[in-house]
């Protein structure tokens, strides 16, 4: 089978002891900015010329459980 | 030769609160890669999968970064969590890839996609049904903590047409 599953499971948990409550942008499997404003990473990103990103945002320590998009 | 379904991603791990009597268990959320593609280019961001949502919803500051300009199309109004909020549609082109991330193998569709006025959600985007769902075959397993995506006709060979509620069957997505 092919295309099935051989990257690691990326955890947004593994990331909180570093960036609580930011929005980050990350390119295969790390983290290469990060910014508690989404609109400034990614002018950040664009500004450093770094492509091929995604961004989600690690929640803040003591945030509560969101469901869905709550 | 393009990378064939099914494609398998992850379920990615999410923290819960320190205090949550939940953290005996990992928080994990069916979610996928995805490029929102504007004026200004795609923009990158993890979207939660969700066949509860009717639409496909990304937060204001996507909108921005990929150059969609909102300000002449119609508020609509969507209750989500008990609130009410504002969320404008357009029309963009949505990007996905194999999980091994071969970058000649993305596939491009166009979606209406509602963004957010003045709430980020915590997720930057979310796939529902019309979108996401009417593209593609999504299974979800708990158990594997995968997510798996086919090609839309997959249900249908693998369960057979469904009878229609109505006269007509319901519309499927055609490229």
């Amino acid at each position: 089978m092919t295309g099935t599953g051989r990257r690691p499971p990326f955890s947004i948990a593994a990331l909180q002891a570093e960036y609580a409550g930011c929005w980050v942008a990350i390119a295969d499997g790390d983290v290469v900015d990060a910014n508690q404003s989404p609109y400034d990473l990614v002018a950040s990103i664009q500004q450093r010329g770094i492509t091929g990103t995604t961004i989600v945002r690690v929640p803040a320590e003591n945030e509560p459980e969101t469901v869905g998009i709550g | 030769m393009p990378t064939p379904f099914p494609w398998v991603f992850p379920y990615v791990q999410e923290p819960r609160p320190k205090d949550s009597p939940f953290r005996d268990r990992p928080l994990m959320r069916p979610a996928v890669p995805i490029g929102i593609v504007g004026p200004s280019g795609p923009v990158g961001v993890a979207a939660l999968v969700d066949s509860g949502a009717d639409h496909v919803l990304a937060a204001p500051w996507v909108a921005q970064a990929a150059g969609c300009d909102l300000s002449a199309l119609a508020d609509i109004e969507i209750r989500i969590g008990g609130g009410v909020r504002a969320v404008r549609f357009t029309t963009v082109e949505l990007v996905l890839g194999p999980p091994d991330g071969a970058d000649d193998d993305l596939i491009v569709w166009e979606a209406d996609v509602g963004f957010f006025d003045a709430w980020e959600p915590a997720w930057p985007a979310v796939l529902g049904q019309t979108g996401f769902f009417d593209r593609f075959t999504v299974t979800m397993s708990r158990q594997a903590m995968l997510l798996s995506v086919e090609d839309w006709d997959a249900f249908d060979e693998r369960f057979g047409v469904p009878a229609a509620p109505g006269a007509e069957p319901p519309p499927r997505f055609t490229l």
